[in-house]
């Protein structure tokens, strides 16, 4: 066997910073650490969280409490602010909420991973930048360490005219409603050109107080109930009314329990919607759904 | 004259073929070449390598012991290297489950481990070669280790222009030890390098840390499902041959290595001929610790591959 002549000359690339997001607050990660110095068009592929609650709260699931908005210049990438846990599929029960076994003091750990839809091509010198926010929960400050894998562009590749932008909407249901039905802005193609939808991905989130005025939050898995009315339910439309999901489905029966996602190809017209009911919430409940795609964009 | 029997057998069928060893605390050794050579005398493809370990006696009071830190295996077909020395078998591919890489026999209190390694690409393999392990127990767990080696393949009936050989190199910290000290450490030169003359394709870093818990003599281990050490007191630096930062400021290992999956996974990206990556790891003092006479050590390694014409 002899060598064969090749050279590309394509650089793998990897952006971290974090911040400290205290509740009922907002907070933004150096935007210089998350920039590629070198001033070279990068493709980002993957995009990962880490967090970690200050001292003495064990096995919480963080993604659930804090949401990132998303935006690359003027470029969207999320509808509002979506929590951290509905992006990618779930990879590990035990690292989503993880308690340290070897600190004296235990800390409660939690990664998630999103792989893009497809590779978003960032221009040199501009930054994706992400903000962090927590509603009014229970919590002390939690730490989040985002990265931006990727890699840089071929040197030989010309800056493309049409690029793929992902794009994330999410619906939350309130605190405290047994029942509630989201609304056409929020599982919503805003644009006016059609969104590929990858997947969609849903969870249900639940606080409970283990003892006074501490609390655990976790997800629970909720498949459809035996008997009706004897747990979470939901059903599903499009914009027509076309049913997607044709009986009261429990959240994890549709959203797959092990991942958390159920994967779908299809294009989501422009303005379209997807109309999620739900029925049955605990009051210590809020179901999680978000939609994830893209749409190609002209530079 | 070819039986008639394979005349009539499937143009790409598939076959697996393993071999076992025993290995003791820092010995060495191989499987018989003929348990991994295509029995058919055909030439096949090889896509998935797979290691399977398991402790020949429990170690009383150990759990979840990452004994593919300690079996190390080294991949050679006929002339060409398919690794940089050897490897820890924990390292050639990702951790696809990592709850399920440690399986306790609840009866027997033995561990029975799994790893897998998906080849970037099919290696075309010649009829009469073979792809040859040689396996070493480092002795970073006492006692024997039943060692099983895998391939998944298949037969093919037409030769390619174009072979996929995979380059896989690696890089072993030292033990930071005890975990409650600081401490630094870095690759070098001849750790993550790709020596040959052509360019590797990159598929993946992988990075694993061992975590000692050291309670007793055996050495108990927290495996690499600790966070709390890769989260927040060691962090790595990576950059390339002329300098250039791939990961600029020192990130949390676990931020680099994506700690579910193990691994920073990667299409299209490359390394030059002759050209290396370098790794400069940060341990930061641990104050407050159930367990002060642990110690930790990183694991990172470099799967790809490179392309060969066949003559």
């Amino acid at each position: 066997m002899k060598p064969r002549a090749n050279f590309q000359g394509v650089s793998p690339v990897l952006m971290s910073s974090s911040c400290d997001v205290l509740a009922s607050n907002s907070a933004i990660p150096d935007s210089g650490q998350l920039t590629y110095p070198f001033r070279k068009a990068v493709l980002i592929e993957e995009i990962r969280w880490t967090m970690r609650t200050a001292n003495g709260n064990e096995n919480q699931n963080l993604g659930a409490l804090v949401s990132v908005k998303m935006q690359l210049g003027q470029r969207y990438l999320t509808r509002d602010s979506v929590p951290v846990w509905l992006f990618g599929t779930r990879l590990s029960w035990l690292d989503e909420q993880h308690t340290s076994a070897l600190l004296a003091t235990p800390q409660s750990f939690s990664r998630y991973r999103w792989r893009l839809p497809e590779p978003l091509y960032v221009e040199a010198g501009q930054v994706l930048s992400s903000v962090f926010s927590r509603g009014a929960d229970v919590l002390s400050s939690i730490n989040v360490q985002v990265t931006y894998v990727g890699r840089t562009v071929s040197p030989d590749q010309p800056r493309p005219r049409v690029v793929a932008i992902p794009y994330v909407a999410p619906f939350v249901s309130t605190a405290g409603l047994t029942y509630e039905q989201s609304n056409e802005f929020d599982l919503l193609n805003p644009f006016d050109i059609p969104l590929r939808i990858q997947r969609l991905t849903g969870r249900v989130l639940q606080q409970t107080e283990v003892t006074t005025n501490v609390y655990k939050i976790i997800e629970v898995l909720s498949l459809t109930p035996a008997v009706a009315g004897g747990g979470v339910t939901i059903l599903m439309n499009d914009s027509w009314g076309g049913k997607m999901v044709n009986d009261r489905t429990g959240p994890s029966d549709i959203f797959d329990c092990l991942r958390a996602a159920w994967t779908v190809d299809t294009m989501m017209p422009p303005k379209g919607i997807y109309e999620a009911r739900i029925w049955n919430m605990d009051t210590s409940q809020r179901v999680h759904i978000a939609m994830i795609g893209t749409r190609e964009e002209t530079l | 004259m070819q039986n008639p029997v394979y005349a009539m057998q499937s143009k790409a069928s598939p076959i697996h073929l393993s071999g076992s060893l025993l290995l003791f605390p820092g010995s060495s050794g191989s499987v018989p070449p003929a348990a991994l050579k295509n029995p058919m005398g055909q030439d096949m493809e090889l896509l998935e390598v797979k290691f399977e370990l398991s402790l020949v006696t429990a170690i009383t009071g150990a759990e979840n012991i990452p004994a593919g830190a300690s079996i190390w295996c080294e991949l050679m077909m006929g002339g060409n290297k398919l690794t940089n020395g050897a490897i820890p078998v924990w390292n050639y591919g990702r951790a696809e489950n990592i709850e399920g890489e440690y399986k306790r026999d609840t009866t027997s209190g033995r561990e029975f481990l799994a790893y897998s390694w998906r080849l970037p690409r099919p290696l075309f393999i010649p009829a009469g070669a073979v792809v040859i392990p040689k396996f070493t127990h480092t002795g970073l767990f006492p006692g024997a280790i039943s060692v099983r080696i895998g391939y998944s393949a298949r037969t093919v009936f037409t030769k390619p222009k174009v072979v996929y050989m995979p380059w896989v190199a690696k890089y072993v910290s030292k033990a930071f030890n005890p975990i409650t000290a600081a401490g630094t450490d870095a690759s070098s030169e001849l750790d993550l390098v790709n020596p040959h003359p052509e360019v590797l394709h990159l598929q993946r870093f992988t990075g694993r840390l061992y975590t000692s818990r050291g309670t007793t003599a055996a050495g108990p281990s927290t495996a690499d499902i600790a966070p709390e050490i890769g989260g927040l007191y060691l962090f790595a630096r990576m950059s390339d041959s002329y300098g250039r930062p791939i990961v600029r400021s020192y990130t949390p290992f676990q931020s680099v290595f994506e700690g579910v999956g193990q691994s920073w996974e990667m299409d299209g990206a490359t390394l030059d001929p002759e050209a290396f990556f370098v790794v400069n790891l940060r341990k930061d003092a641990l104050s407050t610790t159930v367990y002060p006479s642990a110690q930790t050590q990183a694991f990172v390694s470099m799967v790809g591959w490179r392309e060969l014409e066949l003559a």
